[in-house]
């Protein structure tokens, strides 16, 4: 009874990408970095805004898809993010790596101390406690003027550097891979955490937070752990959104930006982290891009679009997804084989999708 | 005291009420290290609650609870875990949306100490995927690693139930109805597994499936009603009077021993 020689298949993100996962990104990073040269500054500083949301949505992600727990807090900590990067740029440095790292510190620390009450609650509880921790932030931003200037919010922020030596970035192209780097880099961060050990301790909460604790998780330490990675990241987003428009006030900080994180989050597909960014960026395209066509009935639209994704697509467009590559699949085959079932005689269909649906939400590839 | 420390565990005086139900009424209990005990009774007697108590997923309504001489009644269920506690669930308490691997690979990161770190996929922890692999096949998992835990048989996800509470390296291991809607093949082979175990595990064993119990037992606590009616070794228990009467009370023949063990 020598184990399987292979067991990381046994695991759902055990595998290396597929030859077909390969090629998608590789499709969406050479569209990503020709965008510049195909669109306008407007529609560029869009997709920069996209990538910004996109990040905000995984870090809603983290917490309503991987550990299962729905917030609408995350604009809390993305607000503590941008005014964080704003203050820094303005009085101390231009460099936006260190305004991105200062931005995350200040958000995690608001995030764990926050997050200790807010992570003994779980369900609509806690989707409640943050709704109301990011309205206290909203207020903050708008009363704490001395330090926010409060509705007038912070202007005159200088164009961001990207690293000690270069000079400053005078182009939205320019700025918009800027934004576009440091999003990679904190993508490769989450999904590192999604497939590591602690990552299936957080798919664990989701699944059945008690089994957990009888088999010897403090599982509320574990969540407070994912809540404060989750508001670090925020924001960073929100430092990333300050190299963008170069302005924050609290219209940053409102219920409609965590709202749009947590619709980006379910429209993405539950715990999907591509999913995530594909929903920010379709959120934000409906909201800021059609919806300015239609008079300012953006918000309308995104609403009918959730209730929409809600009730044809579960499995949200990371879902979609692999429904499309299954509907592609030149060997259709009627009812898919139990998850990665052990006698599966489909090579040309499973090396990149070990474990077919059952159930299950591909989550970040 | 030294009858405490030489047991693995002890109750004292455990009464658990659910409103205006007794489902324990001041129950006292020593199981000493290593021994294979089994707690028997009619339907709602109080088992699973007994265990709840013992594994900390319930406090008691009064009474204490020792592992080892130290009293951990108040000890929350992760901290019990640490002291060697490992309860299985009557009704499978999976993680359903993970692979079966994954399950066991939960319980095993933990004692590993590597479930806090975040920047190794789990894929390269090889040692553990093996473990974890190894306990499968001891439960009789062997080459269903991949499948989703929600995917599995009744009876497989019985079996996983297992592997988990094993992965999670108890001295004092709580099963609770393990074999029930097991076939007589995978019964066998949980009997075996028990059997197997090391000498100094403690072992309870709530079950229905007599045989099963008479078989690994080597003694045998009744509960009635949520209190205590008898300890004894096997063919006492058999014999007692008291103990026919209450299965012979209860409704249900089915649950009645011996007409299963004849
Ligand atoms: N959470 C609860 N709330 C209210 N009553 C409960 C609860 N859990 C158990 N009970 C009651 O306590 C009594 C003992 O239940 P318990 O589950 O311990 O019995 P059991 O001996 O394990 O029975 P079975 O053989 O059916 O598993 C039963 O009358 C049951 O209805
Ligand atoms: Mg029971």
């Amino acid at each position: 009874m020598s184990p399987d020689p292979d067991l990381r298949r046994a695991l759902r993100f055990g595998l290396r990408p597929g030859r077909w996962t390969v090629l998608a990104w590789a499709a969406v990073a050479v569209v990503l970095a020709a965008a510049p040269f195909l669109l306008n500054n407007y529609q560029i500083s869009t997709l920069s805004r996209m990538l910004v949301f996109g990040l905000l949505a995984i870090s809603a992600t983290l917490l309503t898809g991987v550990t299962g727990l729905p917030t609408l807090g995350q604009a809390a900590y993305f607000g503590v993010g941008a005014y964080t990067a704003a203050i820094v740029a303005r009085d101390v440095t231009a460099i936006g790596p260190v305004q991105v790292l200062l931005a995350a510190v200040a958000a995690a620390v608001v995030a764990l101390f926050t997050g200790t009450l807010a992570t003994r609650a779980r369900g609509v509880p806690f989707l409640m406690i943050t709704l109301a921790i990011g309205e206290i932030a909203h207020s903050a931003a708008t009363s704490w003027s001395s330090i926010t200037r409060g509705s007038d919010g912070l202007s005159g922020i200088p164009r961001v550097v990207p690293l000690p030596g270069m000079s400053e970035l005078r182009l939205d192209g320019l700025v918009y891979y800027y934004v576009l780097v440091m999003a990679a880099l904190a993508y490769l961060l989450v999904r590192a955490l999604v497939r590591s050990p602690y990552g299936l301790v957080l798919r664990g909460v989701r699944d059945n937070e008690a089994r957990l604790r009888a088999i010897g998780y403090p599982t509320g330490r574990y969540v407070l752990a994912g809540f404060t990675v989750a508001g670090g990241l925020a924001g960073a987003a929100g430092a990333l959104l300050v190299s963008v428009q170069r302005f924050v006030s609290p219209g940053d900080v409102g219920f409609s930006v965590a709202a749009v994180a947590l619709l980006a989050a379910i429209i993405g597909g539950v715990g999907s982290l591509p999913g995530a960014m594909a929903g920010a960026a379709l959120v934000v395209l409906v909201r800021d891009y059609i919806g300015t066509d239609l008079g300012g009935r953006g918000p309308l639209l995104v609403g009918a679009m959730f209730v929409a994704v809600v009730y044809l697509m579960p499995q949200g467009l990371a879902g979609l997804g692999h429904q499309l590559r299954r509907w592609f699949s030149w060997r259709r085959r009627s009812t898919p084989p139990p998850a990665g079932a052990p006698s599966s005689a489909e090579p040309e269909t499973t090396p990149d999708d070990p474990q077919p649906s059952v159930g299950s939400d591909r989550s970040a590839t | 005291m030294t009858t405490e420390s030489t047991n693995a565990v002890a109750l004292h005086d455990i009464t658990v009420r659910f409103g205006q139900l007794t489902a324990l009424a001041g129950v006292s209990l020593e199981v000493p290290a290593g021994q294979r005990r089994a707690i028997i009774g009619p339907n709602g007697a109080g088992k699973s609650t007994l265990f709840s108590v013992i594994a900390g997923t319930r406090r008691p309504t009064g009474g204490r609870v020792l592992v080892d001489g130290r009293d951990i009644t108040s000890l929350p269920v992760h901290r019990r875990v640490d002291a060697g506690v490992v309860t299985t669930f009557q009704h499978s308490s999976l993680f359903l949306r993970e692979t079966v691997l994954e399950n066991v690979l939960l319980a095993v990161a933990r004692r590993a100490r590597v479930a806090h770190r975040w920047f190794r996929p789990a894929g390269a922890y090889r040692d553990l995927l093996d473990h974890s692999a190894t306990l499968l096949a001891r439960v009789g998992l062997a080459g269903r690693e991949a499948l989703l835990a929600g995917a599995l048989s009744h009876g497989e996800r019985r079996q996983l139930e297992v592997a988990v509470a094993l992965a999670a390296q108890p001295r004092v291991l709580l099963l609770d109805e393990p074999a029930a809607g097991m076939s007589p093949a995978e019964t066998d082979r949980l009997g075996q597994l028990i059997r197997g175990l090391p000498a100094d595990m403690t072992v309870l064993l709530v079950e229905h499936d007599l045989d099963l119990v008479f078989d690994l037992a080597d003694e045998v606590t009744v509960l009635h009603l949520g209190e205590h009616l008898a300890t004894a070794g096997v063919a006492e228990i058999r014999a007692d009077e008291n103990v026919q009467h209450a299965y012979l009370g209860t409704a249900d023949v089915d649950e009645l021993f011996f007409e299963e063990t004849s």
